[in-house]
């Protein structure tokens, strides 16, 4: 499913449901936290997507 | 198959009555293919998603206050003309947002397809769909035809078949998508023989 596929957020973080008891270690374990990351040197990093921009658009599996 | 298809699927109609609603936002995705540095990339919007593993997923982020998601987004998102968040790496839309979703399909590497396109986070009104290039004038034709029926899917027309150069536009299909469920929620072509 890559490629051709995009995000819609709806609402604002703060509205946001809260996370069932469950879920919490995983996702706000540090491990599962991780860094944001900038993909290094882009210029023009946009989180989740490569462009034309991306300093080496040419990744496998994207 | 386009074709055929759409003739069927814009003659659907809902089993009861159930209008789509009034749009109060418009979101226009391009999808084509492009060779970049020789490496074949699908694209919507001039971009081509890529879960790079060093990225905290999106509602994870949201969730643990890596990605901030407030008005301030929301200004950017609409500054720039079609709600798109480059900082965020989404459309942010406000709950109570009925969104027009203009699916455009373009020749991508002297390609036609049509492809399925999929959303998640609730059902769409089909509006139905049309060989070419959007316009408001065939849009309102369609739409004095369609009594829209709610989908999770639908196809994009890869017609008409003559491909001419990458860019020329193949086909449309319109949504409306009423967004009612707060989170992170995807909108993806192909289903589970793509996943990989």
């Amino acid at each position: 499913m890559l490629g051709l596929q995009t995000m819609v957020v709806v609402g604002e973080s703060s509205q946001l449901p809260p996370l069932p008891q469950a879920y919490q270690a995983a996702y706000l374990s540090p491990g599962q936290a991780g860094a944001m990351g900038n993909v290094n040197n882009d210029t023009q990093f946009i989180p989740y997507f490569i462009s034309t921009n991306s300093t080496d658009p040419t990744w496998e599996n994207a | 198959m386009g074709a055929a298809y759409q003739n069927v699927t814009n003659q659907f109609r809902p089993y009861y009555s159930n209008p789509a609603p009034t749009p109060n936002k418009r979101i226009f995705l391009n999808n084509t293919a492009e060779s970049w540095s020789g490496k074949e990339r699908d694209v919507l919007n001039n971009l081509a998603f890529y879960p790079n593993p060093a990225q905290v997923p999106l509602l994870v982020g949201m969730y643990n206050g890596q990605v901030v998601v407030d008005q301030a987004a929301e200004a950017r998102a609409a500054a720039q003309g079609n709600y798109f968040d480059s900082t965020t790496g989404a459309y942010l839309l406000e709950v109570g947002d009925v969104v027009e979703v203009i699916l455009q399909n373009q020749v991508g590497l002297n390609n036609v397809v049509t492809h399925p396109f999929h959303m998640h986070g609730g059902d769409f009104w089909d509006m139905g769909g049309g060989d070419g290039e959007f316009s408001e004038e065939a849009y309102q034709e369609l739409l004095a035809t369609v009594d829209p029926v709610k989908r999770d899917t639908t196809l994009l027309s890869g017609l008409p078949a003559s491909r001419g150069t990458t860019g020329n536009p193949q086909g449309f299909r319109v949504w409306r998508w009423e967004a009612t469920a707060k989170g992170a929620w995807m909108l993806h072509w192909y289903i589970i023989p793509f996943a990989r």
